[in-house]
């Protein structure tokens, strides 16, 4: 999970995030993976639009903005951060499973944190989260979302994850491919001075 | 601080009369770059606790042919689980051999499995651990890594022992190894198991516990493979190993620029780290009466201390002159011994304070590890603290106030008012990891196209960035708007609300200066594991002893392995002069 928390960080960088939000993809993707949610497909399929999208004014899903694309990420943070204040309705969320972890920091074991996705309903407490629905229909490219505090339905079941799940290896190789992005070209300048070559590595 | 600890009288009319050097002290380059290792180094608290609790030791399969390829395992077993080295042993033409990052074959490869292993491992390992990077390993293992053969020594000794000889102590001892590893991966790293897997178990306990009870074993597994390879050129007249001389040889390491951002990248760790160290040091300090015995046994490790730095020989002419001031340093430091008032109160803080005024920062620092020497029961419990559980310390306070960040990033990055990062020399390296094999990499600003690559690791310019972007908003606004506004600081306020509790874990320094020295950040994480015998080899790559003197583990029962950490007193020159250091043989200073 570490390694996969690793990788997360890479690639959201990769896509052009600042590096405090790329550190939020990493820690959204442990959580989500220790709750058995498909973090890593949603994470996947984030990058992927987010990589894609036309770099519009915007874009980066500022919250306040209330555009057309809300960063979960970002909003996510302004959530845990306290500079968003929850009962929340917001448009637009892209990929909301990636909001969970966010959540979580506002919840008590008492004051759950309830997200509403029309009739979908999670809730999200600070150890995980419950759904009425199968884990992929979580998988939500955009939503307009309602955030309140609730109790949980008797009908929802706990997930529990430990580790990435190894055949999510299509999303693996897709942040892999983004997390590249960050790597330096090989050249022969930089592999001769870039490590201090230097005396005979070799006796 | 526990201040009540072993009958010490410690200060009672002044309990804090010696507070702990601070940050502004310990975490420049220059400092870091001159530390020794001690009683709390990880590979000292290994073997401390494996002799403690009678972890016993054996070796179920040793599989290599004549040409020295093949299999063997290594097992620990302690009262609750085993480990088990699985040493691979390849043929590898010499000019294969490099200790870079991106080299693709070694003479050995690793890995240390938890629990007994079954033949079906050693096939799963088999097709796996050779290639390293580019193989897979499970859950159920903690470690992976490689090594090559020093081509100095090994052939040297195989060639001594196949013979029927022994090797000489004088060719062994500035090497110190047969074989270096050139990379141990931990937790987490090509599938091996997380930190979270083993993180409760007590014989882990630390920093760094798996991976160098992997280095401990592999040091076996490389005498084992020149005393074999001596029985197959001479079966007849080969011998083994000394006992006396096989304790010199150690397990080398290559270290290349991956410790640098490491330090960066984990400040609660290392916080905790150096704030175990600083505390033992000021509980020695503040000792009020210290017994001849102890007095005794300080001069017996300075004197042992100045034979190793008489054995530690180096090309790179930064390391030479310092080894040349420690050299100075600790003979000064033997002559004010034999001279000084040592039946005083407080003798360990006031030696301190005439090493302040009268030795380098090299000296000063070995001074430091020696004097915890004698107080095993004041020093070593601070090594169950020397570990960080980092993903406690990761949300970022939005409720706090702006004035008070500021507060913060004024006090912790105080040191960057006087540098002007729009100047070329103070931003003229950038930190990359390259494509290749993901090796990390230090470059040229403004000769490489490398900014787009540019990782994270210049809190102090970033600091300064945040600080010229918090003057737009009022005291009493709040973080959490702060970040909305300005995503860009998100990192460095993360780290700033960190390094608020933990000042230990900000270098006091700029990293990406045109002078930086990366090998002053290999050395301050390599003393912590309790290297010895710093070689660079560059500015950025060194190579490095490990368990160099300690016992192995057919003989670990028999000893008391930090008795052996320092060279023993018959190898001892002749107490030499102190040397005058305005002598022009003094070795350049100016470093390549």
């Amino acid at each position: 999970m570490g390694e996969a928390s690793a990788l997360a960080i890479k690639a959201a960088r990769g896509v052009g995030m600042p590096w405090g939000i790329a550190e939020e993809a990493g820690f959204a993707l442990r959580w989500l993976t220790r709750s058995g949610g498909p973090g890593i497909a949603a994470l996947c399929r984030y990058l992927s639009a987010y990589q894609d999208a036309p770099k519009m004014s915007g874009a980066e899903g500022t919250p306040e903005a209330g555009g057309a694309w809300i960063c979960p990420l970002r909003l996510g943070s302004a959530i845990s951060d306290g500079g968003i204040t929850l009962p929340l309705a917001q448009s637009g969320v892209r990929e909301p499973l990636l909001l969970l972890p966010f959540l979580a920091s506002q919840a008590t074991g008492s004051h759950p944190v309830l997200l509403e996705i029309g009739a979908i309903r999670i809730i999200v407490s600070d150890d995980g989260f419950s759904a009425n629905i199968v884990e992929t229909a979580l998988l939500i490219s955009a939503a307009d979302c309602t955030i309140s505090f609730g109790p949980a339905d008797s009908d929802m079941i706990k997930r529990i994850g430990n580790r990435v799940d190894s055949t999510a290896s299509d999303c693996i190789a897709t942040l892999t491919r983004f997390a590249h992005n960050t790597y330096a070209p090989a050249t022969e300048a930089s592999r001769l001075a870039g490590a201090g070559a230097g005396l005979n590595d070799n006796d | 601080m526990d201040r009540s600890m072993d009958g010490h009288p410690l200060q009672p009319e002044a309990p804090n009369a010696v507070p702990l050097r601070p940050a502004s002290t310990v975490m420049r380059l220059a400092r870091m770059g001159s530390l020794h290792q001690s009683r709390l180094s990880f590979m000292r608290v290994l073997l401390r606790r494996l002799k403690t609790n009678g972890w016993v030791f054996d070796r179920p399969l040793w599989r290599i042919n004549e040409k020295g390829v093949g299999v063997a395992t290594y097992r620990a077993s302690g009262p609750e689980r085993s480990y088990t080295l699985v040493a691979f042993a390849h043929d590898l033409p010499d000019d294969l051999r490099s200790d870079r990052v991106i080299a693709e074959a070694w003479d050995a490869t690793f890995t240390l499995h938890d629990g007994d292993l079954s033949e079906a491992d050693i096939d799963r390992l088999g097709g796996n651990v050779p290639y390293q990077e580019a193989g897979r390993i499970s859950e159920a293992e903690l470690s992976l890594s490689r090594a090559n053969r020093s081509v100095r020594l090994f052939d040297y000794v195989a060639t001594c022992l196949a013979a029927g000889t022994q090797p000489d102590v004088a060719q062994i001892e500035p090497v110190g190894y047969l074989m270096r590893t050139t990379a141990v991966y931990g937790s987490g790293k090509f599938g091996a198991a997380d930190r979270d897997v083993w993180a409760d178990r007590p014989e882990f306990a630390g920093s760094f516990q798996p991976e160098l009870l992997s280095v401990w074993l592999i040091r076996t597994f490389t005498i084992d493979m020149v005393e074999h390879m001596a029985r197959v050129r001479s079966p007849e007249t080969a011998v083994k190993l000394d006992l006396a001389i096989r304790r010199r040889i150690g397990v080398g390491n290559s270290t290349g620029l991956g410790m640098a951002p490491f330090l960066i990248n984990h400040p609660a760790l290392i916080h905790s780290w150096i704030h175990a160290r600083e505390s033992a040091f000021a509980r020695v300090r503040a000792v009020k009466q210290v017994s001849q015995q102890e007095i005794g046994l300080f001069t017996e490790l300075v004197q042992r201390a100045l034979v190793n730095a008489e054995n530690w020989q180096v090309e790179h002419a930064y390391q030479a002159k310092k080894i040349y001031g420690l050299r100075h340093d600790l003979t000064t430091t033997l002559h004010h011994l034999s001279t000084a008032d040592m039946s005083s109160d407080y003798v360990w803080d006031r030696l301190y304070r005439w090493a302040e005024a009268m030795l380098d920062s090299e000296g000063q620092e070995q001074l430091i590890s020696l004097m915890l020497e004698p107080y095993p029961q004041l020093v070593d419990d601070l090594a169950a603290h020397m570990a960080a559980d980092e993903a406690q310390q990761f949300c970022i306070d939005g409720t706090m106030e702006i004035g008070t960040l500021r507060d913060i990033l004024q006090n912790t990055y105080d040191w960057t008012a006087d540098i002007d990062y729009d100047s070329r020399p103070a931003q003229a390296r950038v930190w990359y990891v390259s494509e290749e094999k993901l090796e990390p990499r230090l470059g040229e600003r403004f000769d490489e196209e490398i900014t787009d690559y540019e990782q994270p690791l210049a809190p102090g310019r970033d600091a300064k960035l945040a600080m010229a972007d918090l003057t737009a908003f009022a005291a009493d606004d709040t973080v959490a708007v702060f970040l909305m506004a300005h995503p860009e600081h998100r990192h460095i306020t993360r780290r700033a609300q960190l390094v608020s509790h933990y000042p230990y874990g900000e270098i006091r320094d700029n990293t990406i200066a045109a002078e930086m020295l990366p090998i002053d950040l290999l050395r301050c994480k390599l003393s912590f594991f309790g290297a010895t015998k710093f070689d660079p080899r560059s500015d950025r790559w060194l190579r490095i002893t490990m368990f160099q003197g300690a016992p192995f583990p057919d003989e670990l029962a028999l000893f008391d392995p930090d008795s052996l950490v320092y060279p023993p007193l018959s190898d001892m020159p002749e107490m030499p002069d102190i040397p005058d250091t305005s002598d022009s043989e003094a070795p350049d200073s100016e470093a390549p």
